[in-house]
């Protein structure tokens, strides 16, 4: 049985049960917003971790979970939790069953995508890029300072540049004009991060355990996502990484103990491959809308512990 | 160079910190809110050079290319970093310094306990996690249960058994042993490193049937190590075997 934590509108939670119910595989989808109606408890007995979970009166065993897919929100967040007056005793209720259920899933004997703590890795870009030179990824070359005058002297060794958060807040791409320069005094008391601008094609790449889906995106906006906002477009198309590629991303999601990551891959028109960054809940419906590449059924083979054939 | 990054109030820090001065060696101190509070920081990278640069209030220069270790236990980040900010902006400040702390602190040469996702000086794990952990290296880790209903995870009720509290440094108990049998202490060795630290602290209450495990932490009371963990430090200070640094020091005191 595959667990499935989250909200009913949430895009790639909702392909995942489509895709579990083509494959037929049984699955329980922990619905935050009902959290009223749930209950969790668990327990070691001779060193394994047995225990059931309530979902309006009905009872799973624990030990009979196979897969976990994690897009679990913060429960303080649901529209449920904040219409509640602040003696309700739905308020503890809430907390002690998300916490209860949150700690399982990190201590779950069953694959799970992804657990809680490998996927605070991209709370922070920089601390993420080192870990992706170690998994021999080239990155931007890239400065991170709150001394303004620190950033033309970049510029004149690494031509354009774009700049971004260095967490995983206010997340948006730009590339750095003139109009900038006038406000770099502002880092002063906050840094931020400059990177070179690349030129080349961006790919995104989904690695679900060993299986690798690469698409490839021509945008007119230097952060895709947001292209449409800008007046721009995206096109997407599957694409085919080479071998040694798709086996870099394959050990750089397994070093980042992330069996489901979204990549984010660049490369230059000299043929060389960078990596951005690694989303660790990447919304991968989004890609599989436009490629029609079953990413959501690599899942739920990967969460029933089975694979069939694409 | 030596450097220590502690919070103001960590007194087993400061206790390290006052033992290495007194044996001569030559540690500078930060506290974490001087850290947040610097007057300069610079970091670059690429994927074959990195360089840092940190410019404190107080006119001190911190650059990685002179930095041979760094003995860090940063728990939270100090609120009074940004306390100037606006409210709207406190939380966005806040998440971008820890961002940048944490890669900061990964390139650092650090003797023990390196910044995760999920702690600055090591990871943090909730007492599930750590009796799990323990549970997979032999610990007898009593009862344990978890339930939505009342919310509390049960452990062994030993208040009134003899504790035991360990230092674990780098595959070596330190504390006061006694007569803790060698079992134990392999075990505690086993879970260090299982942890994936160099540094933990282990806590065991005496019970009918033996020692039963009741917690770990990577932010242990050092002091439980006594003069015995100085010297380790001491000598992986000196020795340079523990630094990503090959080069070795000349002590600067026989000891």
């Amino acid at each position: 049985m595959v667990l499935l934590c989250g909200v009913p509108n949430d895009s790639p939670l909702q392909l995942l049960i489509d895709a579990l119910e083509e494959a037929e595989y049984p699955y329980v989808f922990v619905n935050q917003r009902q959290f009223d109606q749930m209950a969790i408890r668990y327990e070691w007995v001779g060193g394994e971790l047995l225990g059931e979970l309530t979902i309006a009166r009905t009872i799973y065993e624990l030990q009979h979970i196979t897969g976990i897919y994690n897009r679990g929100m913060n429960y303080q967040a649901l529209p449920e939790y904040g219409l509640l007056t602040p003696n309700d005793p739905l308020r503890a209720h809430a907390a002690r069953f998300h916490d209860g259920l949150f700690g399982w899933i990190e201590m779950a004997n069953c694959r799970v995508l992804n657990q809680g703590y490998a996927m605070t890795s991209n709370s922070s870009k920089p601390y993420q890029m080192l870990q992706i030179v170690k998994a021999g990824f080239g990155i931007p070359p890239s400065l991170i300072t709150n001394q303004a005058d620190q950033v033309p002297h970049f510029q004149e060794s690494r031509g354009t540049l774009i700049f971004k958060s260095a967490s995983g807040v206010r997340s948006i791409v730009r590339e750095f004009a003139d109009e900038h320069s006038a406000r770099l005094g502002q880092i002063k008391s906050c840094p931020a991060l400059f990177q070179q601008k690349l030129i080349g094609t961006n790919i995104r790449v989904h690695v679900v355990g060993e299986r690798v889906f690469a698409h490839r995106i021509e945008s007119g906006y230097v952060d895709y996502r947001y292209a449409g906002r800008n007046g721009s477009s995206t096109e997407m198309t599957a694409y085919e990484l080479p071998a040694s590629i798709a086996d870099r991303c394959i050990r750089l999601s397994e070093s980042l103990n992330l069996p489901l990551a979204g990549i984010d891959l660049f490369e230059t028109e000299t043929g060389e491959y960078y990596c951005f960054e690694v989303n660790p809940s990447p919304g991968f419906s989004y890609f599989e809308e436009h490629t029609g590449q079953r990413i959501s059924l690599a899942i739920a083979d990967y969460l029933a512990g089975s694979r069939v054939d694409l | 160079m030596f450097w220590m990054l502690l919070h103001a109030d960590d007194a087993p820090g400061i206790w390290l910190y006052r033992r290495l001065r007194q044996q001569g060696v030559v540690v500078e101190l930060v506290t974490v809110e001087e850290w947040f509070c610097n007057g300069a920081f610079t970091l670059t990278m690429d994927e074959t050079t990195d360089e840092t640069h940190l410019r404190l209030q107080d006119g001190r220069d911190w650059n990685l290319e002179q930095t041979r270790a760094v003995m860090a236990r940063v728990c939270s980040m100090p609120a009074v970093a940004w306390q100037l900010f606006a409210e709207s902006e406190k939380d966005y400040v806040a998440q971008e310094w820890q961002a940048i702390f944490m890669a900061w602190a990964d390139l650092m040469p650090m003797l023990f306990n390196q910044p995760t996702p999920m702690g600055l000086s090591g990871r943090t794990r909730s007492t599930g996690e750590w009796g799990q952990l323990a549970d997979s290296v032999g610990f007898d880790t009593g009862p344990f249960f978890y339930d939505s209903a009342v919310g509390i995870i049960a452990q062994p009720d030993l208040h009134h058994a003899q504790r035991v509290d360990l230092l674990v440094y780098r595959g070596r108990c330190y504390g006061c042993l006694g007569n803790l049998p060698e079992a134990v202490e392999e075990m505690a060795c086993a879970l260090q490193a299982a942890s994936g630290e160099q540094l933990i602290g282990v806590s065991l209450a005496m019970s009918a049937t033996g020692f039963v495990f009741i917690g770990a932490s990577t932010h242990p009371d050092l002091r439980l190590g006594g003069d015995e963990f100085v010297e380790a430090i001491l000598t992986d200070l000196y020795d340079g075997t523990a630094l990503r640094s090959s080069e070795r020091l000349a002590p600067a005191i026989a000891y």
